[in-house]
């Protein structure tokens, strides 16, 4: 570190003698500046002195009178600066004009969108519970109740199986009236969608044909008898506020779609049953038959 | 922090959610002379409510139809008192025999205006062996 030396401006005292600028052969600002950053290059930071300081405002002194300044404003010239430079700062200065690139403040972070999707998704899990708990609550039969919802849904394409409903009661309340084959009965109450499967195993024979008028609606029924084997068939009109509940074993519940409706196929104790919505019809078979008879019957409604 | 409640949350209802379908799967019965049942509560003119039901079993049955009912009434849907109860060995037509059982079993005379439901015991059998399931019906307004 080298000895201080006071300025020759301060208290009388004489400091070392620099070069005066006049004396410099440069008097071309562009060439003094260059000299001034040349000389600042050559110079260790850490051996600054007050030599040098002095030096450095002889420089300058030199520099302001080969290219005085013409006026700029330093604060013009510094707003200019960050009018330029605008997006490299991240608060922009009070002074700025609404000039800076919209994109670059309007961004928001990604996180947020994905809170807001899986508030999305456990508010449709919410729901979701809520209508199976609802379900239970009523003594549905849940897959009953979904196979009901979606039935309706697809009545309403294009294409799909006419919408079942009763037309017309040819029975008083209370009645119960006896029909020589299914699609007699289906007719006599003015439905026309398919409803009567064109197949039944050989082996069953046509026992009887029923339906009865109650408080509630219309049930149709017809039963087929092979000795000891059972096949039943069954049409209830309703079943929004009380659908059937079905025994079943724990086999696994399929879903056998056909004509744009689902018909759910179950199994009891190998006994095979199949229920599904057509209109305001809740339509179920059950017998002792197997799972591919089962199916080939509900192909041949349609 | 807010984030770990979310995930939190999310997971605690996707595992509730789950659980929920193993419980329905778990829920069900099986038998060897019911098929399948239904019962309900209509509504008819004069505040009287209809109680019906629709038995099926697996084949024709010595005994199949209902063997009790009970009624309930409510003025704002959400309590209810029991108001009548029916046996079938006071109404021998809650019970009959063959394969289908379909009728309006009572009529029971309501307020206009009271809610009304009904618990009904559906059966299937010989009497000795056969099996027996319970079927609540939803509540309905009884009209004038």
């Amino acid at each position: 570190m080298s000895e201080f030396h006071n300025h020759p401006d301060t208290n009388g005292n004489v400091g070392p003698i620099h070069r005066h600028p006049e004396d410099d052969p440069s008097t071309d600002a562009g060439q003094l500046a260059d000299g001034i950053l040349d000389w600042l290059g050559s110079v260790d930071p850490a051996d600054f002195s007050q030599a040098d300081l002095d030096k450095l405002d002889g420089m300058l002194a030199g520099l302001e009178a080969a290219g005085p300044d013409e006026g700029t404003d330093p604060k013009e010239a510094l707003a200019e600066f960050h009018r330029k430079y605008a997006p490299l700062f991240e608060e922009a200065p009070a002074e700025l004009p609404a000039q800076t690139s919209p994109d670059i403040l309007s961004k928001k972070p990604s996180r947020f969108r994905l809170g807001r999707r899986i508030a999305v998704l456990a508010a449709a899990v919410v729901v979701l519970l809520g209508c199976m708990a609802t379900t239970q609550a009523f003594s549905l039969s849940f897959f009953d109740f979904i196979g009901r919802w979606t039935s309706e849904i697809f009545q309403t394409q294009k294409d799909d199986v006419p919408y079942a409903t009763i037309q017309k009661v040819p029975l008083a309340e209370g009645e119960t009236a006896v029909y020589d084959s299914l699609q007699e009965a289906v007719d006599a109450f003015g439905v026309t969608a398919p409803l009567v499967p064109q197949w039944i195993p050989e082996r069953f024979i046509l026992e009887s044909v029923s339906a009865s008028f109650k408080a509630e609606g219309i049930f149709i029924w017809a039963e087929y008898k092979n000795n000891d084997e059972f096949l039943l068939m069954t049409y209830s009109e309703t079943a929004t506020y009380n659908p059937s509940t079905l025994e079943k074993d724990g086999a696994i519940l399929d879903v056998h779609k056909k004509s744009g409706i689902n018909h759910y196929l179950l199994s009891d104790i190998e006994c095979e049953k199949s229920f599904w919505q057509n209109g305001n019809l809740e339509c179920q078979i059950s017998g002792d038959i197997s799972q591919d008879e089962m199916i080939k019957i509900i192909d041949s409604i349609y | 922090m807010k984030h770990f409640i979310k995930r939190l949350i999310c997971g605690t209802l996707v595992i509730t959610l789950i659980s929920c379908l193993v419980c329905v799967s778990a829920s069900t019965f099986s038998s060897l002379y019911l098929n399948s049942y239904r019962a309900s509560v209509t509504p008819v003119s004069g505040g009287r409510m209809v109680v019906s039901a629709d038995v099926t079993g697996r084949g024709p049955q010595e005994q199949i139809g209902v063997t009790l009912i009970y009624i309930y009434e409510s003025k704002d849907d959400v309590d209810f008192r029991q108001v009548a109860r029916y046996s079938y060995s006071d109404y021998p037509n809650m019970m009959s025999s063959g394969t289908v059982y379909s009728k309006d079993i009572v009529t029971y005379y309501g307020t206009p205006g009271y809610y009304y439901m009904a618990s009904v015991y559906c059966y299937a059998g010989d009497g000795t062996n056969g099996t027996e399931r319970n079927y609540t019906t939803v509540s309905r307004q009884a009209i004038s």
